[in-house]
């Protein structure tokens, strides 16, 4: 599955929309996207527009943006804005950027001029540097109240773009960014994606449900792996897998399941693995020995973190919290820590020196243990 | 008897009303003192006296009656010990306790009788005098305070990532100065004192563990503070953020290849400094005269979430294919390569922990990533 199908179709269109004159560059390096919270909580206004004139000359880089709807600031619709940015270096080229349409982060300067703060962190094109908005009709259910907190109004925004596939650029990645956690908004967009009958939406629907902690998309997910293998995930979706979180047991199962339903899919074995260990709950357990067999060793590296995480609960460094159903919950004090189970918590480095012995040492570990657990 | 400095010293009463007999003073100035002191961080010292002072001093008897607890219960059978001394000495109940970590520690308490009886011969018509006193002395093992868990980033700090931290010790009420000392894998970290109260630490060398593996001991007087467990973390790899992908760019194309940096125990990290660094490049294909690429960084405070991407890029290019112009399969005409190089946590050309070369490989109509060989800090 491509990421970024949707920003590079984008940038596509702006080459058939916009003149360009006789350039020849070599750009890019590392870029990363921006907090948009952080963002909006620097700018004096955020809104969508699309550019009424403008160009870049060189790095300087100035429109007329007229604005659409205003997320943030006071500034009312129809107002013509004056927006300028300056490009970096790697990026000097003359363009047209008349038509240029987006949601804009806007900060005030000294002389009254807007200046353009980039969606997009790294040496990046003023393509990258707003975030896709649509202008089409937006459905009822992505559409804000004026009252609603930026973050609400970020992640309706993006997500009308998405589902009017008008630049769908790193959309879920965005929406991550966002503090909405477990709000009804952000979920409502979720199921609406997951049921839709694109496959790309509904890619974000269920990576977004899976970000949300959400149990059942889980275990769905599961029977499809089961039933249909790798193609019943992407790379959204296994990412978010990754980073998933909820300790209620029921998700812990699922994970489970997740894990002994991926043997032949590396990347989605070791992400349920990864859940897993960041859980590292007792009902982990039962999969995390399973795992320290698996054909992949960074599968089987995650399988030993994660039994070790459970046994020297409290004495790790860096121990992520323990969530359960988006509540934060105290780990409880745990029995099982000892100087061999610290001695057992390998780097990866040091794992991959002696795997056997680790290996070795958590099967026995559970052996031991299992009988006690309840 | 005490010769040590009495710290409390209070007079039992003002001065007593002269009721002597004509020809004999028997005026006193009645005086308790007493404390409960920490001498030094083994020892406790607890005090309690009774003597009077004043022309008629030599006629008064003193005594002084002590019931120390630690903890609440009687200290070493010091239940209402009585002591008295001679007319015009000091009466004095005095004992000093060790403190070790394993005893010595706690709530001490001691509450004192002091009294003050007059030679009856000498002093017909006065009376005896008491008063009563008491001290508390809590004593505690000495702590230590602060982050235990830094970062090795090969020399510097990279926002949140800190490769110092300063820690601080809390003597528990001992007067010496705190001594710290790495008694475990003491190569990698370093002490910026030894004998403070606020050392420095500094990473050296990452750990080889995913725990507390450096053990910093801190002690005052002697007194050991509990181990202080430490650990170093580094940020070790660049795994794949998944597939990447290509598009186009004006009249030419973008190739977007997606990273996650994780640390020694393969946990990822979030708003950590990427910088990159180029070799020569060398052409594939003589015709191509395409612009080298510059390394750029990307500051970590800047992005957010775990995934990062390395953006290649070509436009008003001679000879490329942007991807919509492409058959299938296309652009996959060699153009250049050179050897790219990453370090993570500074935005420093080559700082930070160098943890992947790969070569930076363009085509006419997209870019890669070849023979990315990780580097096993």
């Amino acid at each position: 599955m491509k990421f970024f199908s949707g920003i590079l179709a984008f940038a596509g269109r702006i080459t058939l929309a916009f003149g360009i004159t006789g350039v020849h560059a070599a750009t890019g390096g590392p870029i990363g996207l921006a907090d948009l919270h952080a963002l909006a909580g620097q700018s004096d206004a955020v809104v969508v527009g699309i550019v009424l004139q403008g160009l870049q000359t060189g790095r300087d880089v100035s429109f007329l943006l007229s604005v659409d709807r205003v997320l943030k600031g006071n500034v009312n619709p129809s107002e013509t804005l004056t927006v300028q940015w300056m490009a970096p270096t790697a990026f000097n080229g003359s363009y047209d950027l008349k038509g240029r349409k987006g949601l804009f982060f806007l900060q005030k300067s000294a002389t009254g001029a807007w200046q353009l703060l980039p969606a997009m962190a790294g040496t990046t094109a003023l393509e990258l540097a707003m975030l896709p908005a649509t202008r089409a009709h937006v459905a009822p259910d992505l559409q804000y109240a004026a009252a609603a907190p930026i973050d609400e109004k970020l992640m309706l925004e993006l997500a009308a773009a998405i589902e009017n596939k008008d630049g769908s650029a790193f959309g879920v990645d965005y929406l991550a960014g966002l503090h909405t956690q477990g709000t009804a908004a952000v979920l409502k967009v979720y199921q609406r994606f997951s049921q839709s009958s694109s496959t790309g939406l509904r890619a974000y629907g269920i990576a977004g449900l899976i970000r949300e902690g959400d149990i059942q998309v889980l275990s769905t997910l599961a029977a499809d792996v089961t039933a249909k293998g790798a193609s019943a995930s992407g790379d959204l979706i296994v990412n978010e897998v990754c980073q998933y979180s909820n300790a209620n047991p029921t998700a812990v199962a699922a994970l489970g399941a997740l894990s002994g339903a991926t043997t032949t899919v590396p990347r989605l074995q070791f992400c349920a693995a990864a859940a897993l260990r960041r859980i590292h709950t007792k009902e982990t357990l039962v999969y995390l020995q399973e795992l320290l067999d698996s054909r992949y060793p960074d599968v089987r590296y995650e399988a030993v973190a994660g039994l070790a995480s459970f046994a020297n609960s409290g004495s790790i460094p860096w121990e992520p919290p323990l969530v359960v159903d988006g509540a934060a919950v105290a780990r409880q004090p745990n029995i099982y820590k000892s100087s061999q189970t610290l001695e057992n918590f390998p780097t990866v480095a040091t794992f991959q020196q002696n795997e056997a012995k680790y290996i070795a040492f958590w099967k026995g570990w559970w052996t031991s243990v299992q009988p006690g657990l309840h | 008897m005490n010769t040590g400095v009495v710290r409390f010293v209070i007079p039992l009463f003002a001065m007593f009303a002269c009721q002597a007999l004509p020809g004999q003073d028997c005026s006193i100035t009645p005086v308790k003192a007493h404390n409960i002191v920490r001498s030094s961080a083994t020892d406790v010292w607890t005090y309690a006296q009774t003597y009077a002072t004043g022309v008629g001093s030599g006629y008064w008897t003193p005594a002084v009656t002590t019931w120390e607890t630690l903890n609440g219960g009687t200290l070493n059978g010091r239940s209402n010990i009585y002591t008295t001394a001679g007319a015009g000495q000091i009466a004095t109940n005095q004992w000093n306790d060790a403190v070790t970590t394993a005893s010595g520690l706690g709530s001490y308490h001691t509450d004192n009788t002091h009294t003050l009886t007059p030679d009856g011969v000498s002093c017909p018509g006065w009376q005896q005098t008491s008063s009563s006193s008491s001290d508390d002395l809590s004593v505690s093992k000495p702590t230590v305070s602060g982050l235990n868990a830094i970062w090795y980033l090969g020399g510097s700090p990279d926002g949140n990532y800190t490769n110092t931290t300063t820690l601080a010790a809390a003597s528990g009420g001992a007067p010496e100065t705190p001594y710290w000392n790495v008694t475990a894998n003491s190569n990698k970290i370093s002490l910026s004192c030894n004998s403070c109260t606020f050392p420095l630490v500094t990473s050296l060398v990452p750990s080889a563990n995913c725990m507390y593996d450096i053990t910093i001991q801190m002690s005052v007087g002697g007194l050991n503070a509990d181990p202080f467990q430490f650990n170093v973390n580094e940020p070790w790899y660049l795994e794949s953020g998944g597939l990447s992908s290509t598009g186009d760019y004006f009249d030419g194309w973008l190739t977007v290849v997606p990273y996650i940096t994780r640390d020694r125990c393969y946990y990822p990290l979030e708003h950590i400094s990427i910088n990159e660094h180029f070799g020569p490049f060398a052409k594939d294909d003589p015709a191509y005269t395409w612009a080298v690429p510059t390394a750029m960084p990307l500051p970590g405070y800047a992005y957010g979430g775990y995934t990062w991407y390395d953006e290649m890029s070509i436009r008003g290019c001679t000879g490329c294919n942007p991807p919509s112009q492409q058959g299938n399969p296309a652009g996959q005409v060699g153009v250049d390569q050179g050897q790219q190089s990453w370090g993570v946590g500074s935005t420093i050309e080559q700082g930070g922990i160098y943890v992947q070369q790969n070569t930076f490989r363009r085509f006419s109509g997209h870019g890669e990533h070849q023979n990315v060989v990780r580097i096993q800090n």
